[in-house]
């Protein structure tokens, strides 16, 4: 059935449905509702919500449960994913799988509260200390938050790795329907790795991130280098909106690809070739669907330009890249974009 | 032949990196003779921490996680709540409980979490060079205090047994001191009831273990038995602070 | 077809449940719908609003520039959000007078249902039957049905005789301005 449901309670409910053993948070505007229905609703299917005394201490509760081999997960905004860094990096570290949730909120420091995308960079290049990376997944409607964020349990178990949903303040408060009987099936797999008590195993499991020896803290973060380079082969993913004519491309994730589509919609009556190319990997980032023959990409987000450095990696001075953006917790508008769009398409025809 | 002295089954067989006359080597093998006796090894997880004993997840014979420096209580929080049928005890030096993770110690104490809290205090930062601790004793010199810890600018140390007196949700708290057998004696037995009381109340203990660091307070290992004795037993007297155990 | 609504007045009024009634019905109607609350401090006793957008078809902005319709439950809403309104403005009787809206303004006397709707919080329930009674995008039975969807049990009817009465009274076209 079809249910009218907010982002961050379609996230939630998602997670119910992947089987999430437990959630651990912390309260912060705007990603409260998703706590809340965690509060109402995992206890009833058999699972643990607890209510942490930092952000902190919850993203380590994850790594507790996790390190158990339970599906775990948390979830925060902005000033409160930063704050969890270093318990990312550790669950990075010990190759355990979790999913965070960033519902994103203007900043830098205690910013605002509106909508934003400026964590681009903290989720994608890494966020906390070392070298590694999260799976990162933006999903672009609230129905997708629910989908998403079964993938993302799936992918993190897969790739023993932690897999953030990057998503902001608008797609999490804004209702939409969500037919949850539609989700996909959760998978399941082995933790033969996982701190259970030996219970009859010949040897102890240990979930550690200290390596002394240099040499070999060498040899385990390459292995986890080329674990990435395969997810890059494997797992990029992108959506691609009346791109099959399009000269101009206009790229954007979550709620910016939305208004997107509609400045394209209005582009395209007005007989531009433009069409969108929606990022729902942003690592790894889908870097091949920037290269078939567009002449030019306009990227827009609500940050003063952070994906569009990988555009612009992606497409290597190929296509020229121009970024448009608002922040602080602005929304870019429909006509702002179908301005640009038209600017672009102009200086074209010259 | 009759066996008169063994080391535990739930002790690895590999040599430990202390220092001689360091405290930390009696109170693993208090807490592998508790497992042993329990006859809880197969179900044990230890968190360990951040600090000396960090690589302490070698030396036991159980499931171990390390953690990050004073996230061992929210570590075993994650796990005790998956697993509430398993043993979880964290183990933590002064630096990892009192000052960086005192957050996560208080509320894991406030919501009575069903896990052993062992607290290893020898009142300095050992890993790192001998720098004053939360626990360092007024006067005390350390690296970082070279003049002595003045409590007027470095502030007071941490009487964490005492603190965590004041907490409704712990069930035991008891200080005890690694220096002479008797003491030794009392330790064991407070560890014992420590871990009976996970298993048989889901209560939370606390077990504060005053321990000797002869390398970095600059001491031989019988001066830094002696200083237990004396100026720390005086500033962190011993005993039972919380027995609610069958309340 | 797309039809914009913005739903604004004091926190404490109802407005963003006035919006989930709508939006609930606008999916009985079997059209895709976005709702958009304001969220954050302004929450707490001061000025709230929601945004909806239905269609026909997949929805792209959940942002409302340009709306079709307004309720506008207090003065400050009215004067905030009546420039951005291109077609319909339901709002109370007594700020219809000199609102210089270019949109249809139907002023809306919301002080006669049962006790008085102020008192019995049912000022938005009078306003979304007015709406309802104004576009044509819903039909009543499924607003009806909508309300008792997500109310708890007994409350639906109080609510549902709120939107029948306001459906009523937007019937009577003195009140409006153009």
């Amino acid at each position: 059935m079809k249910e009218l449901m907010k982002g961050n309670e379609a996230i939630a409910a998602g997670a119910i449905h992947a089987g999430v053993k437990c959630f651990f948070g912390y309260p912060i505007t705007p990603q409260t509702e998703l706590a809340a229905y965690m509060a109402k609703h995992l206890p009833k299917s058999g699972g643990v919500f607890l209510q942490a005394e930092s952000e902190v201490s919850a993203i380590n509760m994850v790594y507790g449960a996790s390190s158990a081999g339970f599906r775990a997960m948390t979830s925060s905004s902005s000033p409160g994913v930063s704050l969890k860094q270093e318990g990312i990096s550790f669950l990075a570290a010990a190759d355990l799988p979790c999913v965070i949730v960033n519902v994103m909120r203007g900043g830098p420091g205690l910013g605002g509260i509106q909508p934003s995308q400026a964590d681009y960079f903290q989720a994608v290049k890494g966020g906390g200390h070392g070298d590694y990376r999260l799976i990162v997944l933006a999903p672009g409607n609230v129905a997708e938050m629910a989908e998403m964020t079964v993938k993302a349990f799936d992918l993190a178990d897969k790739w023993r790795i932690p897999v953030m949903i990057l998503t902001d303040g608008v797609l999490g408060q804004m209702m939409e329907t969500v037919d949850m009987d539609s989700l996909p099936e959760r998978k399941y797999y082995d933790k033969e790795w996982a701190v259970t008590g030996r219970s009859g195993r010949a040897h102890k499991n240990i979930v550690k991130t200290l390596h002394l020896d240099a040499e070999e803290l060498e040899k385990i973060v390459l292995e986890r280098e080329e674990k990435y380079r395969r997810i890059e082969c494997e797992e990029a993913d992108a959506e691609e909106y009346r791109a099959d004519d399009a000269d101009i491309i206009v790229t954007a994730y979550g709620i910016t690809s939305r208004i997107a589509k509609a400045a394209v919609d209005r582009a395209r009556e007005s007989g531009v070739r433009v069409g969108v190319v929606r990022p729902k990997t942003l690592y790894p980032f889908p870097s091949e669907f920037y290269n078939k023959g567009y002449k030019k990409i306009l990227c827009v987000e609500m940050s003063t330009g952070q994906m569009v450095e990988d555009v612009k990696l992606a497409v290597k001075c190929g296509v020229p890249v121009e970024f448009y953006g608002r922040t602080g917790g602005m929304i870019p508008g429909e006509d702002e974009i179908y301005e640009r769009i038209m600017m672009m398409a102009k200086e074209d025809a010259k | 032949m009759n066996t008169i002295y063994e080391k535990p089954r739930s002790l690895s067989d590999v040599n430990f990196h202390y220092c001689p006359g360091c405290g930390h080597g009696v109170v693993h093998r208090l807490i592998c003779e508790v497992i042993d006796e329990l006859n809880i090894n197969d179900k044990t997880i230890a968190v360990v921490p951040v600090g000396c004993a960090v690589m302490s997840y070698d030396y036991f014979e159980c499931d171990a996680v390390e953690s990050a420096h004073g996230r061992a209580p929210a570590v075993a929080t994650g796990i005790k709540r998956c697993m509430p049928d398993k043993v979880v005890f964290s183990y933590q030096g002064d630096g990892d409980l009192a000052a960086i993770g005192t957050a996560e110690t208080i509320h894991a104490a406030a919501r009575g979490e069903a896990i052993t809290v062992i607290f290893v205090n020898n009142t300095i930062y050992g890993m790192t060079g001998g720098q004053m601790a939360p626990t360092s004793l007024p006067g005390q010199v350390t690296q970082t205090t070279p003049c002595g810890r003045d409590p007027y600018t470095q502030g007071y140390p941490l009487k964490m047994c005492e603190i965590l007196s004041q907490v409704q949700g712990v069930s035991y708290i008891e200080r005890c001191a690694i220096d002479t057998v008797p003491h030794i004696n009392a330790a064991k037995k407070a560890i014992k009831k420590a871990f009976l009381n996970q298993i048989e109340n889901g209560g939370y203990s606390f077990i504060e273990l005053l321990c000797s660091c002869p390398t970095n307070w600059k001491m031989t290992p019988k001066q830094a038995k002696e200083r237990i004795g004396s100026e720390m037993c005086e500033y962190y007297p011993l005993g039972v602070f919380v027995d609610k155990i069958g309340e | 077809m797309e039809y914009k609504i913005i739903i604004a007045g004091f926190g404490g009024q109802g407005v963003l449940f006035a919006g989930k009634v709508l939006a609930r019905a606008a999916v009985l109607c079997g059209y895709e719908v976005t709702w958009l609350p304001s969220y954050g401090p302004e929450m707490r006793g001061g000025t709230a609003n929601c945004q909806l957008v239905i269609s026909d078809k997949l929805i792209g902005s959940p942002v409302i520039k340009e709306a079709d319709a307004l309720i506008a439950m207090n003065l400050p809403s009215l004067t905030r959000f009546k420039g951005s309104v291109c077609e319909l403005i339901i709002t109370d009787e007594r700020f219809v007078p000199g609102t210089g809206a270019r949109a249809e303004t139907v002023g809306i006397s919301t002080e006669m249902c049962n006790g008085g709707a102020c008192f019995d919080g049912l000022t938005n329930m009078i306003m979304v039957g007015a709406l309802i009674r104004r576009c044509d995008i819903f039909e009543l039975e499924n607003v009806k049905k909508a309300i008792e969807m997500i109310t708890k049990p007994g409350v639906a009817e109080v609510d549902i005789g709120a939107v029948e009465y306001g459906y009523k009274k937007a019937d009577m076209k003195q009140k409006i301005v153009s």
